[in-house]
This record gives structure tokens, sequence and C-alpha cells, in this order.
């Protein structure tokens, strides 16, 4: 038999059983429902005035940087920018070309389908770029098709042919790492172990926060402006050449207006081209300076990272992209 | 209103009932809710029924360790078993010299699986950098490990002292040890406390269920609504530090200093709350430590079962302030071995050899100043240990050190100016300090890497432009309200706090029923994407 006080203790504990049922019922009903009620607290970059959900890149505060005062400790002439590597240059391109524009440089950008290290090695190719363009500033952006490569080793070779090439030309030379989706075998530390930690922009950092497109590995467009504030505040701040290149944020409009372009003659006619975008092939390497022709990537379907490895054969049909 | 397709039923009670590292039953979760009305609903038909209690509570206790960790539930069942043996056959030993052997002997047992699964990486990782080649092992580190390894330690420890008696049966210390509020992330409940309420007789009062009720709500909405929502700005920044400004920085490190706390002392808080709903008191945990305004009182206010556990069985017997033992030699000579091994610095055996030979001739014949320096010895050793309990990582140790040349800094200068500085005008200073050193000191317990937190600092202190105030507020409104608003709760006054208690206690049950359905909603909105793990699960 219980005493009044256990029967008053089990009562309350059968109390506290329903109080929690009426949780789980409540909240089991909500689960369910396809539109819950819920407003949106989500995780937002809002200084841009672009809505990227879950992005969670770094701040930067257009008024703070309308507020800051022109350094003068950095070249303030137009620059000739090359933007060259793998896919990941597709949607990065229209953010970098928006800090271009703005800063008074202008910009090439080179996309070449699945390359990786070693065929951007064996081809040579990146000093045909640039005896081609003669650029002052380069940024190249390839690692992506080598995220998960075993014997990660065996790619230092072609990292190092990589260098030496842009270093050769003596040419401000910017390595932007890939934007991991997952761990990398180690191509990260790889580039970063030869080129060091002021030519090497680390994105692996993003990992999830980037928003992807489709296949899980190309940021969106959205996401890409904002991994280009990321490299563009490192760049300013940290890289080896914040001196060399006047980068500040395209909402700082004023910049443009104080850059520098010494003789309009350096920058035509042999390094104007028609397009401002390329689309390079393997079999084109002995051929591929002729000018013009060029793909527009952006409207490219992909479904899985898979599907990236085969872009080569589907845009081997040019076309023209005049994004100016 | 359309409704999604209901899961088939053997799937649900597949993912309830067998383990899926990717889903513990976390308490912030649906599924403890599921578990927890199940365990209480089995509970109130047997409570009166001692052994049937003991059997039910340490079956769901073992099932929700088995949900947190798989098979090593084993390793925990194991863990009980020997030491419950250990214990007796310690208590039978009359002979000093054996028991004391035998005690050490059973602590190196307990501590040798902590010791693998916790810091035989970092082990073979910093014997790698001397030439050696050890192959890292895969390991997967048991979740509360460190907490159950502690408690088994203190209660060999209590035998040892006599202070209590052995369990009489097996299942009271499976009981005590696998207790599951408190079993995966503390507070380290201390044998001498529990085992006592485990036979005696269960009341179970409207007062303790409204207390209960009312922890577990306050435990909740620091860790579902405030710690999950400012984890992702901390998250964010330390992911890559030098990548934002100086401003950021600094409201990352605030940040995390809030988050720690509401998801650490959130989980305590309900620990205690659904301890008290079966029954059982466990013992405060956290007391407003950023109130503090010594880095004394904050270890008093912080993890404070940690800080007692580390004074009983870690400072008093290396000698507390009663002079050095034979611990204290070994201790001092293992950190400054280690010291000079990381660092890689020949240069600091002289500068230690410098400070031995300086101290001992300035307490040659001053008894009383030798104490005082072997106080702060202890107290420094003490903070050492803490720190690498927290992790296998060089990080922790430093945060340790600093903590302890806190405390001793705080000690000293308490003796040499104590009177003068013991004016309350002084307090707000005094909490500016402590609470921005404590502050200070988190960034490295964040911080990936030594790296990382020297990279938030240089951006901290370089960087720095008050400019980003107004903009950050616009970018981020809802996490600066959210940390105004958690600091702003966190300095209430203790009987302020008290009131809000009350008031929620007076409140009848379908009010309750609504605070706990807004709570849920609001953290239901804010929560990013699934449920977060606290923090000190790693531990």
């Amino acid at each position: 038999m219980m005493s009044e006080e256990e029967k008053s203790s089990q009562r309350l504990l059968l109390r506290l059983s329903l109080f929690f049922v009426c949780i789980i019922v409540v909240f089991t009903t909500y689960g369910f429902m396809e539109k819950p009620f819920t407003t949106s607290f989500t995780w937002v970059q809002a200084d841009l005035g672009i809505e990227k959900e879950n992005t969670n890149m770094p701040f930067d505060s257009i008024i703070a940087r309308q507020n800051k005062k022109v350094d003068l400790t950095v070249d303030s002439s137009s620059h000739y920018i090359l933007l060259c590597g793998d896919s990941m240059t597709e949607q990065m391109r229209y953010a970098i070309d928006a800090f271009a524009k703005k800063n008074g440089h202008k910009l090439m950008t080179c996309t070449w389908y699945s390359s990786s290290t070693q065929i951007w090695s064996e081809s040579d190719k990146l000093s045909v770029l640039i005896k081609e363009y003669k650029p002052d500033f380069i940024f190249f952006t390839v690692g992506s098709n080598e995220l998960f490569v075993p014997q990660i080793d065996k790619r230092e070779k072609f990292i190092q042919d990589i260098i030496i090439e842009a270093d050769t030309a003596l040419v401000p030379f910017i390595w932007i790492g890939p934007p991991n989706w997952k761990d990398d075998t180690g191509i990260n530390k790889l580039i970063e172990k030869n080129l060091g930690k002021q030519r090497f922009f680390y994105s692996g950092g993003f990992r999830e926060k980037l928003k992807r497109i489709k296949d899980g590995a190309h940021p969106t467009r959205e996401a890409a402006e904002l991994w280009v504030d990321s490299l563009s505040s490192w760049l300013r701040t940290q890289s080896l050449y914040k001196n060399k290149i006047r980068w500040e944020h395209p909402s700082n409009t004023k910049y443009s207006d104080l850059t520098y372009v010494p003789d309009s003659s350096i920058c035509a006619p042999a390094r104007s081209v028609r397009a401002n975008i390329r689309i390079l092939k393997n079999e084109d390497v002995p051929n591929y300076c002729q000018s013009g022709p060029a793909i527009p990537p952006t409207n490219r379907q992909l479904s899985s990272p898979a599907t990236v490895r085969r872009d080569t054969q589907v845009l081997n049909s040019p076309q023209i992209d005049t994004l100016r | 209103m359309n409704f999604k397709e209901i899961p088939h039923l053997s799937d649900i009670l597949r993912n309830f009932l067998l383990f899926n590292p990717e889903s513990p039953i976390i308490f912030n979760s649906g599924s403890f809710l599921i578990f927890f009305t199940l365990l209480l609903w089995g509970y109130s038909l047997i409570f009166n029924r001692v052994n049937a209690r003991i059997i039910w509570l340490t079956a769901v206790s073992f099932f929700f360790y088995y949900k947190s960790s798989g098979l090593f539930v084993l390793l925990l069942f194991s863990t009980a078993l020997v030491n419950y043996y250990l214990a007796w056959i310690l208590d039978q030993i009359e002979s000093r010299k054996t028991r004391v052997a035998f005690l050490t002997g059973s602590i190196l047992l307990n501590l040798s699986f902590l010791l693998f699964y916790k810091y035989s990486n970092f082990l073979a990782d910093n014997l790698n950098q001397l030439g050696m080649q050890i192959a890292e092992r895969e390991l997967v580190l048991p979740v509360g490990i460190s907490f159950f390894t502690f408690q088994t330690i203190s209660y060999l420890v209590d035998v040892y002292r006599e202070e209590i008696k052995p369990t009489e049966r097996l299942i009271d210390f499976c009981f005590y040890l696998s207790f599951f509020p408190q079993l995966v992330a503390g507070p380290i409940v201390r044998a001498i406390d529990f085992i006592p309420q485990i036979r005696s007789k269960l009341q179970i009062s409207r007062d303790m269920v409204d207390e209960g009720l009312y922890m577990i709500l306050k435990g909740f909405i620091k860790k579902a609504i405030f710690a999950n929502y400012i984890a992702q700005y901390a998250d964010l920044v330390y992911s890559s530090p030098g990548q934002f400004s100086g401003f950021e920085n600094a409201i990352a490190m605030y940040a995390y200093t809030l988050q720690i706390y509401c998801d650490f002392s959130g989980y305590s808080d309900m620990a205690i709350g659904i301890s008290l709903l079966l029954g059982f008191r466990l013992l405060e945990n956290f007391r407003s430590p950023y109130q503090s305004i010594s880095i004394t009182e904050f270890w008093r206010r912080w993890h404070i079962s940690l800080s007692f556990w580390l004074r009983d069985y870690v400072y008093i017997p290396l000698g507390g302030n009663r002079g050095a033992g034979r611990g204290t030699l070994i201790l001092t000579l293992v950190f400054m071995i280690i010291s000079v091994w990381i660092t890689k610095q020949i240069w600091l055996i002289f500068i230690y050899m410098a400070i031995g030979i300086f101290l001992w001739a300035r307490t040659k014949d001053k008894e009383e100043l030798r104490l005082i320096y072997f106080t702060s010895l202890h107290l420094l050793l003490t903070m050492l240990v803490g720190g690498f309990w927290h992790g296998a990582d060089w990080k922790f140790v430093f945060w340790g050190f600093m903590h302890g040349l806190g405390l001793m800094f705080h000690k000293w200068i308490s003796r040499r100016m104590g009177s003068f500085l013991n004016h309350s005008i002084f307090n707000p200073l005094y909490w500016l300090l402590s609470f921005h050193f404590v502050a200070f000191l988190w960034i490295f317990f964040r911080a990936e890497s030594f790296a990382m937190a020297k990279q938030s600092i240089e951006t901290m202190f370089f960087s720095f432009d008050i400019a980003y105030a107004y903009p950050f507020y616009l970018a981020r409104p809802t996490l600066v309200v959210l940390l105004l608003l958690g600091y702003a709760l966190h300095f209430i006054p203790e009987d302020q706090k008290g009131a809000f208690k009350k008031s929620f206690s007076a409140l009848p049950g379908m009010g309750k029923l609504i605070i706990y359905l807004i709570c849920i909603q609001i953290s239901l909105q804010l929560v990013e994407s699934a449920v977060q793990p606290f923090i000190y699960f790693q531990f």
C-alpha cells in the first residue's frame, strides 16, 4: 500500500508526464506541417543588400568603408588583371570584375574547366597567358579538382612549376585556394607550403558556409561575391601585395575616381581584347592564343560534382561572351 | 492544412532505439523529450520501490549513454564494475602503505583509459615532432569519459580517506556513475553527496517539481536560444579571424564568453532540473561567474564541481598552503620538462634554475615566505592540470597556466596591499579587469590553434575601429540584441533572479506549459540547422 505522500508524488510524476506529452503533441503536429509558423530569423549578411541566407561570410560595413581615408601607401595606378584557373573562376569573375571596375582596373578571365595543377604545369599555359596579356596582376585559382586526390605530395612538382612560371614573369601572383566542401587530402597545405601565406588565400575555412549551386561544389553567384569580399579584405590587409594594387570595395565608389591611369597606350591595343572571358581547352594548347570567341558558362546546368569533369566536351563549341 | 508524409513506425523506433552518432539524445532535442516522458511515466509506477527505481534509472542511464556513445557503454559498465570491487578491496586493506600503493594503482588504472582515449594521439603527435615515428590512431573519444573518470577517482579517494564506505551493491555504484543527467557533461557529482540519496526515502514535492521545471527552462533558454545563436557568430569569426575587422574580433570574444557560459551552465541547469524531477538533488555548478571581482572568486562561481574537485584531489594532496610534498616536486619537474620540450628553448632550464636558486636564497630562513611560494606553486600546478583536463592541446594547458598565474597574482596582491585595495570603491575596476582577463583567455580556449588566437588578438588590438559599431548593429541586429540581453540577464542580482523563480512557480500548469511552448518556438526560429551539441561533451 502506498502512503499519502507516495500517492501525492506519483500524481505529480504522472502530471509531469502529461505536461511533457502536451509539448510533444504540439511540436509533433507542428513538425509534420509543411508550412510551420516560423518567421525568418535567418543568419543573414545584410550589408550588401543582397539576400544571402546562411552565407556567414565576413562582414565589412559600407559605412565604415566610406569613412576610411584614402590610403596613400597603396599604388593608385590602373592595373591589368588576369584571372585564370578552373571552373571556380566562373562565378568569381563577376565579383572580381566589380572590384576591378570600381578601382579603375581591367580584368581578363581565362577559364579552363576541369583543369588541375598537373594540366597547368604540363601545358605551360600560364606562361603563355602572361606573354599574351602582359598582366600587371594575376589571380590564379586551381585545386578544386584535386581536393580528394590521394598521394597529394606528387602534385608538389606541378605547383612549383606554376609558381616558377609566374615568378619568372615578375608579375604579382595570388593563388586563391579551392573553396572546400569537404576535407581535402592536403592540396591547400601543399600550395601554402610552396607559396607562403602572403600569396596564398586559403578558402577552405568557409566550407559549409558558402552556399553552393546544385552540384554541391561551386559557390552560387552571391556566395562567390562574399568569397571575393573575403579575398579582397585579405588582399588589402595581409597579402604580400597589399600596397601594390588599389582594391577597395565596389560600394566605395570614390576610389575609381582616384585611380591613376598612367597612359592609355599601356592598356591598348596589345592588351585589349574583344571579350573579357575566354575558355581554354585541352586540345588548343599550342594555338589557344586566337583571341575573340569565348563561351558563356553562366547557364550551364551541373547536376553533380562528377559532371564538372565532363564540361570540357560540353564547352567545345565556341560562343561569344561580351560582358562589357 | 497540408501535412507531410508520416514516417513508418518501425523507422521511428529504429532511429530512437539504435545508436546513431549523428543523433545522440541531447537535452535540448525532441528525442530527449520523448525519452524523458517515457522515463517519467515508467518511474511514476515504481518510484516507491527502491530496487525497482534504481534498476529502472540505471537501465535508462545506460541506454542514454549508449545513444551518445554506442558500444562505449561497455567501457562505462566495466569502469563501474572494476571500481566497485577496487573500492571494496581498498576498504579491506589495513596497512597504510599497501592502501596508498593500491589507491595509486587504482587511480592509474582509471587514468589509463582517459590517457589512452584522450591523450594518446596528442602524445604521439608531440613525440613525432621530436623525430620519432609513432602512428596516430583513429580514436573516438567516449563521451563524458573525463567526467566519469574524475567521479571514480573521487570515489576511490573518499573510500581511502574513510569519508565514505563503499556501496554495498554493484547496482548502486552503477547508478551513481551512470546517472544520466550528469553523465556526459557534469556537474562532477561527488560520491559523498550523491550516494546517500540513492536509497533514501524518495518524496517528490510540488516545490521540487516547480524548481525542476524552472531550472530546465532556464537551462534550455541559455542553451537553445542564447548559446546556439551566438555560436554561429563565434564559429564564423574564429574560423578565420584574420579576415574580420578588429571590432568583429572583439565582439567575437564577448560573444564566445557569453556562449560558453550559456552552453555549459545551461547543461548544468538542465541536469539539476531533471534530477530534481526524479527526486535527486545535485549541487549548484555555476553562480553568475562573470559577476566576480577577482579571478579567485571567478573559480568559486565557475564550474564549481570541477573547482572543488581540483581543490580536494589535486591542490590539497599537493600540500595546499601547508608546504610542499613529493607530488609538488614531481609535477613541477614534469611541467618544466614539458615546457622546455614544446618550446624547444633550452635556455628555459637556466631560467628555472635561476628562479629556484633565487627562491631558495630568499626563503632560506623564512618558513612563512616559503609556504606562500609553495601555495602559489600549487595553485599554478592545479590550474595546469585543470587546463590539461579540458583537452589534449597545448592551448588548454596555456589557458590553465594563465588562470594559475591570475590566481597567484591575486593572492599576492591581496596579501601585499589587501587593506588598501579592499575598499569597495575599487570593485568596478576589479570587475572590469577580472571579466576581461577571463574573456581574453577564452580566445585561446576557442581558437583552433595558437596561430589563430594570435591572429584574432592582433586584429583586435591593431585593426580596431569603433566606426564599425553602428553598421555591425545594422547587419546583425539579432546577435546584438541577444548579446545585450544575455549579459543583462547574467548581471541581474541574485535576489531578483529568485523573484523570477517565484513568479514561475506561482503559475498554474497551463501557464508553465505555454511558457515552455513559446521558448521552444523561439529556439526553433533561431536554430541554425540541427540541434547543436553541448561544448563540454568534447571534454
